[in-house]
């Protein structure tokens, strides 16, 4: 019963960083783009339609380059990654689904999965992206 | 370079065995599950290897596009499924 309980507490803790995660990283996108990258460690790779970019630099040049956006997040689904498969780093698995319209571009709409892993330091706890795969879910057809 | 072409080969065998197994017999895709493994089906939860057999063998609508996460863990040598995520793709029809 105790592995059901602790299971409950990390599935809800999951949840909670989870869905105050991607508010936070889906404004930072559309309205603070500059910041986006703090989101990310300095070892984090983004998956961006098949095209891999691997560290804060990569990942800010990126970033700039990127057209202006606006997502809509529709669905989050969240996990707490069993601690057996991540020697003991606490990760949560996040799935997004939603619509985004790049400035000059038609609507899409994607999937995204973050892996995020909990970061602590004497005066507080953030959780940071360690691997990001983003994906038009219309692809084939645009 | 090198690393990067064997997570794709793991990746890509994992996907062809999984989805083989799924279309001939569910039951056998138990070995690839551990007790402590997540599924997530259309927002439901599941955890262990014997709720997520049941869960998988009851549906039976695969029609519609869909879009699946897996995560895997090399245990023991073998590659096992911690965390699943499913949902149908149902935004774009």
């Amino acid at each position: 019963m105790a592995v059901t309980q602790d299971f409950r507490t990390d599935a809800d803790l999951a949840c909670r960083a989870a869905e105050e995660f991607v508010s936070l990283y889906y404004e930072t996108i559309d309205k603070r783009r500059r910041q986006l990258t703090k989101l990310y460690m300095d070892t984090a790779t983004l998956v961006w339609n098949g095209n891999p970019i691997s560290g804060q630099n990569a990942l800010i040049e990126f970033f700039e380059m990127l057209p202006s956006s606006e997502f809509s997040v529709n669905m989050i689904d969240c996990q707490p990654v069993h601690e057996m498969a991540t020697q003991g780093q606490k990760t949560v698995l996040v799935v997004t689904n939603g619509s985004v319209k790049f400035d000059g571009n038609k609507h899409h709409y994607f999937n995204q999965i973050f892996l995020l892993t909990l970061h602590t330091t004497p005066s507080n706890s953030v959780w940071k992206i360690a691997s990001d795969c983003f994906r038009f879910q219309d692809w084939a057809n645009s | 370079m090198c690393d990067k072409r064997i997570w794709e080969q793991i990746g890509a065998s994992f996907v062809e065995h999984y989805y083989r197994l799924f279309d001939c017999d569910r039951t056998q895709l138990k070995a690839i599950y551990t007790d402590a493994s997540c599924l997530t089906w259309e927002g439901d939860q599941f955890q262990g290897k014997d709720a997520i057999i049941e869960k998988l063998s009851a549906d039976d609508d695969q029609i519609l596009g869909f879009q699946q996460i897996f995560l895997l863990k090399c245990c023991n040598g073998a590659w096992v499924c911690t965390n699943e995520v499913f949902r149908l793709a149902l935004h774009n029809l």
